[in-house]
């Protein structure tokens, strides 16, 4: 099984990123977005996507920006990778880049009103590395073996990851069960700074297609594949699973070995 | 155009000639140049003459601080194996793998530019490891500010304020390392007003690599290219090494900014991938950064190293702009490599560079004749002897003594050295009755401190996953500071690295000696309080100028002070900076020695942290705790002067340290916290804030001292430690060696501390909100 990670200048978690996917039993393969534009590697011969975090390019335009302006001159190719139902994971950096692309979220008129939904600066107008609590919301192959609704301790680190969408964006996505993962606060109701540490839209953390095979999301799993990466592990006594990004990458083999 | 300059002129002339290039050379050293092209009977080009300036700067040579590095840092008795120390120090870990170290100051730039400044120093620190052939894992720094509070009629012309400089820092620092993905984990900030128009940018990187692929940083034999690969040379960073080795003035902001480089990470990202697997495939010979000193200083010390020398070709270096021969030779462009390469290995490194689209430009070839020939479109223009460049000028510096306050310090044999002006002893007058619940939120509050989570959050610390303690430690939203973090470098193996940053200014201004001991000291305990032993230091000492006979004895005692500690404990220095000149108009900055700490923990699963688990365990407190209140946060904040600062045992730190690790490693220690700024009751506060889980805590078992000094005496070789109570006898027989003593329980919402009677009654809620709030007050937006 193997799954393209796909990088650029500037693209900089790729290395944990591969592990985690080699650990769940895929074999990962690096592919530099040059290679798939110039027909040195195909995405046909991969069954799975990943774009890891980083800062492509340098994201000095706007995070993901040039990394899916590469994109677009393959964007065919990349449509027909998602129709045809493979699995693909944008991390952070990934996940701006399939909202650049209009990928995410999966709207009606087919990507024109995405252009109107952004990850855009941070509320605090600064970097913000922290652990967050996610709680999962729909139903996809990635989060398949999480329970609805249970919670989940990731570690953010971005400057650009608001997720902000006009009002009827929002809206189609709510009901055609687009959202992926919530920032949870210290109670019910909105989660408020610093539970939903950029100030997104109805507190979004992770977004998916319809179909449930792309997913976009700004924590980063990868962080947390090992129990003793987490934030609070010193804290939790002998209670020690796997680590709390460990069933996203294991939810993407399962799929994937599944057939 | 390399024009001929006539150095046969009056000695007067020949400072003019150094004022006018640029060149930082005085007389003195004008002088030995002249004589050395009259030997040749030659006149020397302005491309040799810059060369030569840059060669023999302070940054470049370490004239003055060499003996004294010689003396105390660098000849260490130890059992850590320290194989190489070149750009950076490799050091033992296990059979198979090797960490790096390395720390440099940025300081004079990021004076000027803050962003800038900082940002090229972490790409500066970034290639020292990698050209050791170590991937770099994680970034450190250390900052040294005025106090936010600095009012503007306080602030000298050409001066900026502290708070755009801490701002700037930060940012550059974030951008950098961010951008490379490096986690930038562990540091320090500190204030404190003597660094008003002079801020200190330290930062420190850690590498790991396999044994047999540790590169080195030399030419090995005649015939071998010399390739330059990374970002284009531009006139960025001229003289960067000569400003670094001259104090600051009012004008440095116009008439320096052109030595301050500019910093692009996409750039270097690329640049170490490409660097690291050529090393790997075993194609390179020998590599260096540039960096001070730029082509200058990489060619003439790769190949004096090999006692061999090297033709250059100028026009084959890619440039950003049309510059003068000299400017390329020395500017300090960034995001650059100098490779030595066999012939036979040219086609399969250029092969891999391409495919990182990383440039690649074959500029030279090692020659067997001891110089340095350098062309340009087959015109020679300069022709060096790298002996002379690189023996520079050892400067015989006026050293005081007894001027600098301090109490008898014990020299290096063991003995007493001389005594000398006393300090007013804060002694055992017992002040009337104080309300120390505002006292302590006061000291929660203050700048030094305050909770640097704002810093913190900027830096992206976990990418790379390698992060296992983090520099934040608690619950979701409260934390409690970490004193070190944990890293595991290798994918396969549980051992850990942990890492801290320490120096306390108010120490070493009072007394260098043992403020520098004092910095060992605290730099032991963080990375013990963490679960880890003590392994290397690295220092950057960071002075005033060496012209002035009171600093040279600064440097000195600072010098003897580190040595104290670390000769005693077996812990060498493996890598480190001196950033002399560190003076304005303003006046000297204190006295400052940042050290980056490592230590080893065999399993990172055995880590520990500083904030309390659980209620109803029990709390001890390790070492002695003495009248120390001398440099205190404690008398800063009343306002009061008093000494002595904290001296150090090396026999107990060590002996604590180790049974606070052996402690950790069985499990037996719940939390631990060092025991500095602020004593005993700032410690505890800021151990309850992780888990919001509070304490009960009475000190009267602590004879012989007053309130004061009971609750903030800042005493070294402290911890306070965290013990569940069945394990308390596990951990009596762990300590039988070391002073413990029971102080009270976790437990409660509440921070009590009483002696018999109750000196202090907080919540944890509002003791946490006075630390959070102490540094981001001063950043909120206005209006």
């Amino acid at each position: 099984m193997n799954v393209c990670v796909l990088v650029m200048e500037g693209t900089n978690n790729e290395a944990e990123t591969m592990h985690c996917l080699m650990k769940v039993g895929l074999r990962p393969v690096l592919v530099h977005v040059g290679e798939l534009l110039s027909g040195e590697h195909r995405l046909k011969e991969f069954q799975g996507l990943v774009i890891p975090g980083g800062f492509s390019a340098g994201d000095y335009v706007r995070g993901g920006a040039i990394f899916a302006s590469y994109l677009r001159a393959i964007i065919t190719d990349l449509r027909w990778f998602i129709d045809a139902g493979h699995p693909v994971l944008g991390i952070c950096n990934g996940f701006q880049i399939l909202v650049e692309l209009g990928f995410l979220p999966e709207t009606e008129d087919d990507g024109v009103s995405s252009h109107k939904v952004a990850l855009t600066r941070n509320g605090s107008a600064r970097f913000e590395c922290r652990t967050v609590r996610l709680r999962r919301e729909n139903d996809n192959l990635f989060t398949r073996s999480l329970k609805p609704g249970e919670l989940l301790e990731l570690p953010v680190a971005h400057a650009e990851g608001r997720f902000v969408a006009p009002k009827e964006v929002w809206q189609e996505m709510v009901a055609t069960d687009q959202v992926a993962f919530r920032y949870v606060g210290a109670s019910d109701g909105p989660a408020g700074y610093p539970y939903n540490p950029n100030g997104s839209l109805d507190d979004i953390a992770g977004v998916t297609n319809r179909a449930g095979n792309l997913l976009g999301m700004m924590p980063h799993p990868e962080r947390a594949f090992y129990w003793y990466q987490g934030a609070s592990w010193t804290r939790r006594g002998s209670n020690r699973g796997p680590g709390q990004g460990h069933a996203i990458f294991q939810g993407m083999a399962d799929y994937l070995k599944r057939g | 155009m390399n024009r001929k300059i006539d150095i046969e002129v009056s000695e007067e002339f020949l400072e003019r000639i150094s004022q006018e290039l640029r060149l930082g050379l005085d007389r003195e050293e004008m002088i030995r140049i002249r004589s050395y092209f009259r030997q040749r009977n030659r006149v020397p080009t302005e491309l040799e003459l810059q060369a030569l300036g840059q060669a023999w700067s302070e940054h470049c040579s370490y004239k003055t601080s060499l003996p004294f590095l010689r003396r105390f840092i660098t000849n260490i008795p130890t059992k850590t194996e320290v194989p190489i120390m070149e750009d950076a120090g490799v050091v033992g870990l296990d059979d198979d793998f090797v960490y790096v170290v390395a720390l440099e100051s940025h300081n004079h730039p990021s004076a000027v530019e803050p962003y800038g400044g900082a940002a090229t120093g972490v790409g500066g620190v970034i290639r020292d490891v990698l050209c050791m052939g170590a991937l770099p894992i994680a970034l450190v720094d250390g900052l040294c500010f005025a106090p936010l509070s600095t009012s503007p009629e306080e602030i000298p012309p050409g001066t900026k304020p502290p708070r755009y400089l801490l701002e700037g820092v930060v940012q550059g620092i974030s951008d950098y390392g961010n951008r490379m993905g490096i986690p930038t984990c562990a540091g320090l900030v500190s204030f404190h007003p003597g660094y008003l128009a002079n801020c200190l940018v330290n930062v420190g990187c850690i590498g790991i690599a396999r044994r047999d692929e540790v590169a080195r940083s030399r030419v090995t034999k005649a015939g071998e290219l010399l390739l330059l690969a990374g970002g284009k040379t531009g006139r960025d960073g001229i003289h960067g090494v000569t400003f670094a080795s001259a104090t600051l003035s009012d004008k440095s902001e116009t008439e320096d900014r052109s030595a301050v480089q500019v910093g692009d990470p996409i750039t270097q990202e690329p640049l170490v991938h490409a660097c690291l697997e050529a090393n790997r495939h075993g194609l390179i010979a020998g590599m260096k950064d540039l960096g001070g000193g730029g082509l200058s200083c990489a060619v003439t010390e790769m190949v004096a190293a090999a006692g061999l020398g090297a033709s250059v070709a100028l026009e084959q270096v890619h440039l950003r702009e049309e510059m003068e021969p000299w400017e390329i030779w020395i500017s300090e462009s960034q995001e650059r490599m100098l490779m030595a390469v066999a012939p036979e290995n040219l086609k399969e490194i250029r092969t891999l560079f391409d495919h990182w689209r990383v440039e690649l430009r074959h500029i030279g070839r090692v020659l067997e004749a001891p110089e340095v020939v350098i062309h340009q479109h087959g015109n020679e223009l300069a022709r060096m002897e790298p002996r002379f460049l690189l023996e520079g000028q050892r400067a015989d510096r006026e050293c005081s003594q007894g001027i600098v306050k301090g109490k008898t310090h014990p020299n290096s044999e063991g003995g007493t050295g001389r005594s000398d002006a006393p300090c007013k002893q804060r002694a055992h007058t017992v002040p009337e009755t104080k309300d120390y619940n505002r006292i302590l939120l006061d000291l929660l509050a203050g700048v030094n401190v305050a909770s640097r989570a704002f810093v913190i959050r900027q830096y992206d610390h976990e990418v790379g996953a390698k992060t296992i303690t983090k520099p934040l430690q608690g619950g979701l939203t409260t934390h409690s500071p970490a004193d070190a973090v944990v890293i595991k470098p290798i994918a396969d193996s549980f051992t850990g690295l942990a890492i801290t940053c320490d120096v306390n200014p108010k120490f070493t201004e009072q007394d260098p000696f043992w403020g520098a001991a004092s910095a060992v000291d605290e730099v032991y305990r963080n990375l013990a309080a963490a679960g880890a032993l003590p392994h290397s230091l690295a220092d950057s000492l960071c002075l005033g100028s060496p012209r002035s006979p009171v600093r040279m004895e600064e440097l000195e005692e600072v010098c003897r002070g580190l040595n104290f500690v670390a000769s005693r404990t077996g812990i060498p220095f493996v890598s480190g900076n001196v950033s002399l000149y560190n003076e304005s108009q303003t006046g000297a900055i204190p006295p400052t020695p940042i050290l980056l700490g490592v230590g080893i923990i065999k399993d990172i699963r055995r880590s520990i942290t500083s904030d309390i688990k659980e209620e109803g365990n029990l709390l001890f407190l390790i070492g002695e705790t003495k009248n120390e209140l001398g440099g205190s946060e404690y008398l800063a904040l009343i306002k009061e002067d008093g000494s002595p600062v904290p001296e150090v045992n090396p026999t107990q730190l060590w002996e604590n340290c180790s049974a606070v690790v052996q402690g950790a490693s069985e499990g037996v220690i719940r939390s631990a916290h060092d025991v500095s700024m602020g004593g005993i009751a700032v410690g505890l506060a800021e151990s309850t804030f992780g888990g919001g889980i509070g304490c009960v805590v009475d000190l009267a078992s602590l004879k012989g001292l007053h309130d004061e000094a009971r609750l903030f005496s800042e005493s070294n070789s402290r911890f306070i430690v965290e013990v569940a109570p069945q394990d308390e006898e596990r951990f009596r027989a762990i300590f039988e060696q070391c002073q413990i003593q029971p102080i009270g329980i976790t437990g409660g919402k509440r921070i009590q501390i009483a002696d018999s009677i109750s000196l202090i009654d907080l919540t944890v809620e509002g003791a946490r909100r006075a630390w959070e709030e102490g540094l981001t007050k001063y950043f909120r937006e206005e209006g």
